[in-house]
């Protein structure tokens, strides 16, 4: 009797998603990077595990053809079906650009057996549906801009000096990329279809007295916030990436007068005092502040204000699942890497905490990945209300 | 503490901040104070007092004649010189502070009153000792120095502006230390009247210089390709990230994902968007290059980083020996990948013919898998042939690696369906038999040397006979598209010697270590040439050239098509 392969699930994901058995469905933005899980299960036979069975994704309309998985080409597919919690006994494909764009379209994938092998039941090789993307209210994508800006830092006693291992009396500014890295990792976390960076005018790097702290930078970037012409819409401020690179996380984002934020943060190694640089988790969250998020409760009140709807105290994410290029530590060049974020591990103890918390998991590198919930409720910081997902506080649970 | 900032009609880029103490007698006395820091600044500190008491702010010209008034409450009481009481008021003046005297005064409930004169103007304080000079084309990154000549410029604050035009000033950098800041140019506005300026504040007087005007030249977009980064190697048909991001200077970004169009030099318009994952399919390096358009302004960028498409293949000779060859069949141990039942394999003879010297002639072959390795298998039943050598690739499933089974409909042809190859007649093939690793069984590959064909759009395996092909028939097939390890090469009276015909081509002359893998076709020109013969290749180390060979004196016909794939040991 041969065997069999099929799908059992399909999933359209921008990072979060929650469980196919819900009725609510994280919307989708129009022209935000956008991935297809195909989860599947095989019935083995004689020939033994079914190795070699890979996929293809169609979607209606598309110019690009039938696309490939991007995480492997092929798998051996589980008897027990596909982990949710991992990539590698599943699909993954992400869905060209134009594909994207504002409307619903269908789609349909098709499981690919070994050449040769006899195949029972082949109904199942095969699941259609359809995915609804989303723009602001005209028409467009959804946009969050900011300014990038930096300073160093001047005048550094010789004792200061030796603290901070440095060798001048300048801590010069961090690089341009590091800006850009960081923006491209935020932008995995939150809703939006572009985080566009931009460079101040003249792009300056500004001079801090030592003794002036940190406090100083994040008032000179101010003041360029401040100067940005009132603006209704989705979101413009300043970001200055301060010099500092430490083992804490620190950062501070100031609503103006104007309606532009004020963002000042500095890097954070990645589990202790050396390299890599945990690229954007510390952006990511300021920015969410700007997009009018609170912070989980477990975080103390006197570090800004608390969602109470947020319902999990530890601040974790719950059992949803996130999908993204990750970790941040391959993040920065070649290809993509692409992992399952999941919430929660298969016993059930914490796996993720929310990005707008300040909860780490032990021992493990701080992803902080969003909550359906906090996702959906950027979404609708970031698309200024014209994106509403329906039941917000179910996702709370 | 009591704010007060005046913001001139016709210059609301500055204003002024001061402050007022209220004694405990209600006497109000206005103070001068820094230099405002920003609007967020002061509304942070509008903590709402108790309001018992309200202050009146006035501003009065040279006569003294009032022109702006404002009430601002507060809790007097507890007021002291920096106390918790707060507020801040704005007098917007029809005169520009700078430039004409003003005086502030505050009153407590009409009975107190304190007057600030703000201090006169004191202009011609400041010159540059580094800035473009009249006329000259400025572009880049440049340092830009001034100096002050008060007296105590450590009290002073510095402000770097930039315009365009004349008229609108475009803030650069505030609270400047030194007198020297480092402008990139290319990110501002583009202008052939271009001025820098410099503004110099201390309390409340401010003085300022001006470069003459110059000439800024920049992109009317300008794009920045973020990703790909470092080397990039991949296989034709995997996936590359790639990521942009464009801005008008001083206009924000190219919001439009439409705008954004992503190309190859070698492979032509590929994607669209500010960020995509592109297939490329031509094995080489490819420049990649974004063009960006808005409002009929068109740039291209290329990506810092090349990357390199090479066919993803694990690479070897393979030597029948008495260790590992039984009769018809040899068996590829050498290669880890070998017990992948999943394996893509290509084989191809390295053989020179005996009559030309060499010890075997070629020998039609497939490959199959037996008791977990894969082997080598001549397909008419013969021994394999002492002294001969096969060229094998090994490579995983992928976008351009398959294996093909034969359809019904298959005759002596069978039909393939592959996105790279669709409709894209430039498209290669290489092709091996393939003898499926499942039960039952397939069909045995067929014993007639086979070829790719293309008709009319479609690509098909045919017998180079004209035998059938039985239905369930498996190829192992590599689809590429020609470029620095894929060529198509045609058996010409140029290139023919008797049963031989020479390859030239960049990628295989004077490359005696280069592997080659090749597969006959039957569609190049009208006449639709057969070679049904075992075909090989081999090195001509006279001619340092590689050659395709027929078995023993059997002419090579003109017009023989052959696609040739080129690795090399141990790729990948």
């Amino acid at each position: 009797m041969p065997g069999r392969v099929y799908v059992t699930a399909t999933e359209v994901t921008q990072g979060v998603q929650t469980y196919a058995v819900t009725d609510r469905r994280v919307p989708l933005l129009a022209w935000r990077r956008t991935y297809m899980r195909v989860l599947v299960r095989a019935d083995p036979d004689a020939n033994g595990d079914w190795t070699g069975v890979t996929a293809q994704l169609t979607v209606e309309g598309s110019r690009a053809g039938a696309l490939s998985p991007v995480n492997q080409f092929s798998i051996t597919v589980p008897a027990t079906g596909s982990h949710r919690n991992t990539l590698d006994d599943s699909f993954l494909f992400e869905l060209d650009p134009i594909d994207t764009r504002d409307g619903t379209r269908g789609f349909t994938v098709e499981l690919i057996p070994p050449a040769g092998r006899p195949m029972g039941d082949s109904s199942g090789l095969r699941a259609d549906g359809s995915m609804t993307f989303e723009s602001n209210l005209a028409g467009l994508p959804v946009i969050w801009a900011f300014y990038g800006v930096r300073y160093r830092y001047v005048d550094i006693p010789p004792a200061d000096q030796v603290a901070n291992g440095l060798t001048s009396s300048t801590w010069p500014e961090r690089p341009w990329s590091d800006l850009e890295l960081d923006s491209g990792y935020a932008a995995c976390i939150l809703p939006v279809a572009y985080l566009a960076l931009s460079e101040w005018p003249g792009n300056p790097v500004h001079d801090v007295e030592w003794a002036d702290t940190y406090t100083a930078g994040r008032a000179w970037a101010t003041q360029l916030a401040d100067m940005l012409p009132l603006a209704e819409g989705e979101g413009f401020g300043v970001v200055v990436l301060q010099p500092e690179i430490t083992d804490r996380y620190q950062g501070l984002c100031q609503a103006l007068g104007n309606g532009a934020f004020c963002i000042n943060y500095h890097g954070t190694f990645l589990n202790g005092s050396s390299p890599p640089l945990d690229y954007g988790t510390t952006l990511a969250h300021e920015l969410g502040h700007s997009m009018g998020l609170c912070h989980t409760p477990n975080v103390d009140a006197t570090n800004g204000c608390q969602d109470l709807s947020f319902r999990r105290a530890d601040g974790s994410v719950g059992d949803y699942i996130g999908v993204g290029p990750l970790p941040p530590t391959s993040y920065p060049a070649g290809p993509d890497v692409f992992a399952a974020v999941p919430g929660e591990n298969p016993d059930g103890t914490v796996a993720e905490c929310d990005f707008m918390s300040y909860s780490t998991v032990t021992g493990q590198q701080p992803v902080r990945w969003p909550s359906p919930y906090m996702y959906c409720k950027a979404m609708k910081g970031s698309s200024v209300d014209s994106i509403d997902p329906a039941g917000i506080d179910f996702y709370a649970g | 503490m009591i704010g007060v900032r005046i913001e001139p009609g016709h210059a609301v880029t500055t204003y002024l901040y001061t402050r007022a103490t209220v004694a405990a007698d209600g006497t109000v006395i206005l103070l001068p104070c820094d230099a405002i820091v920003s609007t967020d600044l002061l509304r942070s500190r509008q903590q709402s007092g108790q309001g018992t008491s309200t202050l009146t702010f006035t501003a009065l010209d040279a006569s003294g004649a009032a022109m702006a008034s404002e009430p601002a409450s507060f809790d007097a009481p507890s007021c002291d010189a920096w106390g918790q009481g707060t507020a801040v008021v704005s007098l917007f003046l029809p005169v520009d502070p700078k430039r004409l005297p003003v005086a502030v005064t505050a009153s407590l409930e009409g009975k107190q009153a304190s007057t600030l004169k703000l201090p006169p103007p004191t202009p011609g304080d400041l010159k540059f000792t580094d800035s473009p000079a009249q006329d000259e084309l400025v572009a880049g990154v440049r340092a830009i120095a001034w100096m002050s000549e008060s007296r105590d410029p450590s009290d002073e604050r510095h402000s770097v502006w930039y315009t365009a035009d004349g008229i609108a000033w475009i803030p650069l950098d505030f609270n400047v230390l030194d007198g020297r800041m480092t402008v990139d140019f290319d990110s501002l506005p583009g202008s052939k009247q271009a001025q820098l300026r410099i503004a110099a504040a201390r309390g409340a007087a401010v003085s300022e210089t001006r470069t003459p005007t110059f000439v800024v030249s920049t992109p009317p977009i300008r794009v920045t390709v973020t990703r790909p980064a470092g080397t990039v190697v991949v296989a034709p048909g995997q996936p590359v990230r790639v990521e942009a991001r464009a801005s008008r200077p001083a206009g924000g970004p190219v919001a439009d994902p439409t705008a954004y169009t992503w190309s190859s030099d070698l492979d032509g318009p590929l994607g669209t968007g500010w960020a995509c994952s592109l297939r490329l399919k031509q094995t080489g390096m490819h420049v990649l290059s974004v063009a960006v358009s808005q409002d009929g302004d068109l740039v291209t960028e290329p990506a810092p980083a090349k990357v390199t498409v090479t066919r993803p293949v694990t690479s070897f000779v393979h030597t029948p020996s008495a260790e590992n060859t039984v009769g018809s069949a040899t068996r590829l141990a050498h290669t880890p990948t070998a017990a992948e039942r999943t394996s893509l394999v290509q084989v191809t003879c390295l053989c020179r013919p005996r009559d030309t010297g060499g010890g075997a002639d070629p020998q039609a072959v497939a490959v199959r898998y037996a008791d977990g390795v894969w082997e080598i298998v001549r397909l008419d039943g013969q021994d394999i042939f002492q002294g001969s050598a096969f060229v094998v690739d090994f490579s995983d499933p992928g976008p351009t690696t398959f294996t093909h089974l034969s359809s019904s409909d298959g005759g002596e042809a069978a039909p393939v369906k592959h996105q790279l190859l669709h409709a894209n007649p430039g498209a290669l093939l290489l092709v091996t038999p393939v003898q499926p690793p499942y039960t039952p069984p397939a069909p045995p590959p067929s014993t007639e040397p086979i070829a790719a064909d293309l008709r009319e759009g479609r690509w098909r395996i045919r017998s180079q006979s004209a035998a059938e092909i039985a239905t369930g028939s498996a190829f192992n097939l590599e689809a590429l598209i020609p470029g620095a390890q894929a060529f198509l090469h045609i058996a010409t009276s140029r290139n023919i010697r008797e049963n031989a015909t020479y390859l030239d081509h960049p990628a295989v002359n004077e490359q005696p270590a280069a592997l080659v893998q090749i597969s006959a076709r039957v569609d190049s020109g009208a006449s639709r040439v057969r070679n049904p013969y075992p075909t090989g290749v081999w090195y001509d180390p006279g001619q340092q050239r590689w050659v395709i060979v027929n078995p023993g004196k059997t002419a090579m016909p003109e017009g023989a098509t052959f696609t040739v794939a080129v690795s090399h040991a141990d790729q990948h």
